[in-house]
């Protein structure tokens, strides 16, 4: 064939080159044979619907709770779910033969627990349940859990764990407790306060109290196996540290003198104490072993030092110094080298940090010109963020699998407690006892 | 001026100065001569003798003196013939001498010429050793510029061919250019209509996928087969996050969104009947 | 300064006078000890003027007493205010803390507890350790004035028994302070 046109230039044939490879990558249509790919690079930052249906019951409930509304509140209150209000439920199906599955998925809920409580009419319950995929029409998970009417908040709880791990992957806090100190302040003028140290369910329910007194009461903390809480008492008109195990009420004055006793802490292992003692001066940190009860010194300097908190691994405790001109973290080994500063350019006042369970975070109190708020320091990348706003916020304290920090802010009726998402997207306010609610401590997964 | 050598000098020096001190000692010096003690005379005893007494002892002094006389002129002529020969001697060493200088000069003429002879032959040799490279440079050169007309010639033949495929390439190019263009017309129709119905099913997925917490790294690929009408028929994790749950948001997202928009027109809908899906928030 | 060297060396004197003459029994028996004076009395010869000098024991008691209760005398100020983040004694509490000294170094039987406390900004171990650092500034002047270590025992509160409730710069000034209790 003789050339009847003129040639294409070279610009012309590289624009359609160009062109045509483009078109196979985009979201355009590449030549007939090519697949269609579309890439979805933003979603919405939101929660996951949920629906707990309402369980059946089938006996006498006499002594049950409502299990469903207990799961519903504890997954909203995770931050990590819309749970559907049961009003606006279609239906409630209470096995899986009885769902119908289009009409959940017509309203998007892709998530759906469904129940049954069983009881024998003696006092004894079974609960079922599944956690159903809408879309895929299947069974996810599925328990059958012999209980009792003493045991039901309990058993709700071990539900919403099951579920929150099987759709998060992630290890669920709702089976576990909080220690806090409530003070009632009388209307009376020189009535003497009440303080009572309490233990409550982690959603704040089923609170009793371990002590009651007209002294002040501070710095709960939980052992590792949650067995013991140690705490600081002015009962005896001064400050001294108290052992009391959480189930027999028993309890023992293990630290007092002259000076501060204060701010304990327990060793990952159980066996010793992080103590405050100012009896040589100053306050210092101490280490109290509980089977031996002797204290070997850990600090040294003419400065503040205390609130110490032992890091996840035992070889090392973090603690508030201001032996820099203000309080600031330090870190100290027990190899006899000098503690080492924390929290740099971090502003004057960082106070009571908390490890995380994997200890590669530190909650604590930063102090700056709006006031004092709960922020955390990513120990591995040096980044800390500011997670609160308000004006007084204090004794930070991580859940065991480390999505949830508890803490006390101040309200409109004095402290209370709030909790906040360690990534800082969701903070609420818990509203639990009357009255004051200060230094709470979240206590350990149970064993 | 001739050079002498250091050694005929000094033996010239050497034979004058004998020559001189020969001649010197060898004159005898007239009475007059301060080095010759005088005579010592026997005493004239004042007696009378007689005349003939007196006369033959005039007649011996005379005799005597003669005879003196003779002998200083055999010596004054041995001394001059002593002197002729030493005269005929220098002459003799001076001539020798001069031989030998001329012997030395002609033995320096030798080997001047001796030197000219070799830088002449050295000059002749570089001179052979030059042409030689000459020519080997020139046959070099030569080849060189044989070797250069060889690749000449042959990238000539290759340009050539070349001109001759691209000539017949484009010729097909053109043609079948031709051909896709009439189907591209189509085609881009086709696309546009297709990128309508892709934008709306990613908007309306992007409002359905949830990321939880910790996820915003994370990434799938999902293979989605719709019916039509835009229904999922099939859901296929062909590439896994590692995180079950969010393959299940991003499955769960599709879901949601269904039933997609999808074109009416099978011809169009054929295109996108199987669509990958990649999440991956940024 | 001089001022309050004249006022000490008063004092003192003063004390110096009453302890001269002060006993120990209480006011029942001044009671009887006039009336053991007046036996004396009787019992003497009528003749001899009683020249013995009574003096009250009620008097140098009250006096003492009246020192604590005097809502003039500077003993009457039983708090001590610090600034924020501070526990340097400020200057207007000088003459207060002198004149607790003086007491305690005039009687060496009293004592007293200095309660430290913290306004409720911060966290609650951090400022139990201030409120003790101001007791301890407070022991520290007092000693150094003349009272004795061991009629001081200090204790802190920190934050945990505000004077007053509330949440503004006010009712913190009023927080941050020791209380001196006798």
């Amino acid at each position: 064939m003789s050339l009847t046109r003129n040639k294409p230039n070279p610009l012309v044939r590289l624009l359609l080159a160009v062109w045509l490879i483009g078109s196979a990558f985009s979201s355009s249509v590449a030549l007939a044979e090519a697949e269609l790919t579309i890439r979805i690079e933003q979603g919405i930052e939101s929660a996951l619907p949920i629906a707990v249906v309402p369980f059946a019951e089938v006996g006498d409930m006499h002594g049950s709770v409502d299990i469903a509304a207990i799961v519903r509140a504890n997954l909203q209150r995770s931050g990590q779910f819309a749970a559907m209000p049961p009003q606006d439920m279609p239906s409630k199906p209470a096995n899986f033969s009885a769902v119908n599955f289009k009409d959940w998925r017509t309203l998007g809920m892709e998530n759906l627990v469904v129940g049954k409580i069983l009881s024998d009419n003696n006092g004894g319950f079974v609960v079922e349940f599944r956690v159903l995929d809408v879309y895929k029409g299947k069974q996810l998970l599925g328990h059958r859990i012999p209980s009792s009417a003493a045991k039901m908040r309990l058993t709700a709880h071990y539900i919403s764990d099951l579920i929150y791990e099987k759709l998060l992957g992630q290890k669920g806090a709702f089976q576990t407790r909080i220690a806090y100190v409530t003070v009632e302040r009388k209307a009376k003028a020189k009535a003497k306060s009440v303080y009572r140290l309490q233990i409550a369910d982690a959603d704040g329910h089923a609170a009793h109290s371990l002590l009651e007194s007209t002294e002040p009461l501070l710095s709960p903390a939980w052992s590792p196996d949650g067995s013991k809480l140690a705490y600081v008492s002015f009962e005896a008109r001064n400050s001294s540290i108290y052992l009391q195990d959480v189930r027999n009420g028993k309890r023992e004055e293990i630290i007092s003198g002259p000076g501060i006793n204060s701010s304990p802490a327990f060793s990952p292992d159980g066996q010793r104490l992080a103590v405050t003692l100012s009896r040589d001066g100053d306050p210092e940190i101490y280490l109290y072993n509980i089977r031996t009860r002797s204290l070997s010194r850990l600090t040294r300097h003419p400065a503040i030092d205390t609130e110490a908190n032992w890091a996840p691994d035992g070889r090392s405790i973090v603690f508030t110094s201001d032996r820099g001109g203000g309080p600031q973290i330090y870190r100290v080994g027990f190899d006899g080298a000098p503690p080492r500063r924390v929290t740099f350019n971090m502003g004057n006042y960082n106070a009571r940090a908390r490890h995380s369970a994997d200890g590669k975070k530190l909650a604590m109190v930063h102090g700056n010109d709006s006031g004092y708020h709960i922020a955390v320091l990513d120990l591995e990348r040096n980044l800390h963020e500011v997670l609160t706003n308000a004006r007084l916020d204090e004794s930070p304290s991580f859940a065991p699998n480390g999505t949830m920090i508890i803490y006390a802010t101040m309200g409109p009726g004095g402290s209370e407690l709030a909790a906040t998402s360690t990534d800082g997207r969701l903070k609420q306010r818990l509203a639990l006892q009357r009255g004051e609610v200060r230094e709470p401590a979240w206590g350990p997964f149970l064993k | 001026m001739t050079r002498y050598s250091r050694s005929a000098l000094a033996q010239s020096l050497l034979l004058h100065i004998g020559l001189v001190w020969m001649i010197t000692a060898g004159i005898e010096f007239t009475p007059e001569s301060v080095h010759r003690p005088p005579a010592a005379r026997s005493l004239v005893k004042a007696t009378v003798v007689d005349a003939a007494a007196a006369q033959r002892e005039v007649e011996k002094l005379k005799a005597a003196e003669a005879a003196k006389r003779k002998q200083q002129q055999r010596k004054a002529d041995a001394a001059e013939r002593k002197t002729r020969e030493l005269e005929s001697k220098r002459q003799a060493e001076e001539k020798r001498i001069k031989e030998l200088q001329a012997e030395k000069a002609r033995l320096k003429k030798e080997q001047a010429a001796a030197k000219n002879k070799a830088a002449k032959a050295e000059a002749q040799e570089r001179q052979r050793k030059a042409d030689v490279a000459a020519r080997e440079k020139a046959a070099a050169e030569q080849a060189r510029a044989l070797a250069a007309e060889q690749d000449r010639q042959r990238e000539a033949a290759a340009k050539d061919a070349e001109r001759k495929r691209v000539e017949r390439a484009l010729q097909d190019e053109i043609a079948a250019e031709d051909a896709a263009r009439a189907a591209a017309a189509q085609d881009s129709a086709d696309a546009r209509e297709i990128d309508r119905y892709v934008a709306a099913i990613a908007e309306r997925v992007r409002q359905s996928f949830t990321i939880l917490p910790g996820h915003e790294t994370l990434s799938c690929t999902l293979r989605i087969t719709f019916i039509p009408g835009g229904e999922v028929a099939g859901v296929q994790v062909v590439k896994p996050s590692g995180n079950d749950t969010f393959d299940r948001q991003a499955e769960n997202a599709v879901h949601k969104a269904s039933p997609l928009p999808v074109p009416s027109d099978p011809r169009l809908f054929k295109q996108m009947r199987s669509i990958l899906f990649v999440f991956d928030p940024q | 300064m001089k001022g309050a060297g004249i006022k000490l060396a008063s004092i003192v004197m003063a004390a110096f006078l009453l302890a001269a003459c002060s006993s120990n029994s209480t006011k029942d028996d001044s009671a009887n000890q006039r009336a053991n004076v007046e036996d004396r009395g009787t019992n003497r010869d009528s003749e001899d003027d009683a020249q013995a000098q009574t003096h009250g024991l009620d008097d140098d008691r009250s006096l003492t007493a009246e020192a604590l209760d005097d809502p003039e005398s500077p003993l009457a100020v039983r708090v001590i205010y610090f600034d924020l983040d501070s526990a340097n004694i400020r200057s207007d509490f000088s003459d207060t803390v002198t004149a607790h000294a003086n007491y305690l170094a005039v009687n060496p039987t009293a004592s007293v507890t200095l309660e430290g406390h913290a306004d409720e900004r911060g966290t609650p171990e951090y400022n139990l350790a201030l409120g003790e650092r101001r007791a301890l500034a407070v022991r520290r002047h007092l000693v150094l004035l003349g009272a004795s270590a061991g009629q001081i025992r200090t204790v802190s509160y920190g934050e945990e028994r505000p004077a007053e409730d509330g949440h503004d710069e006010y009712v913190y000034s009023q927080n941050r302070r020791v209380e001196l209790v006798y």
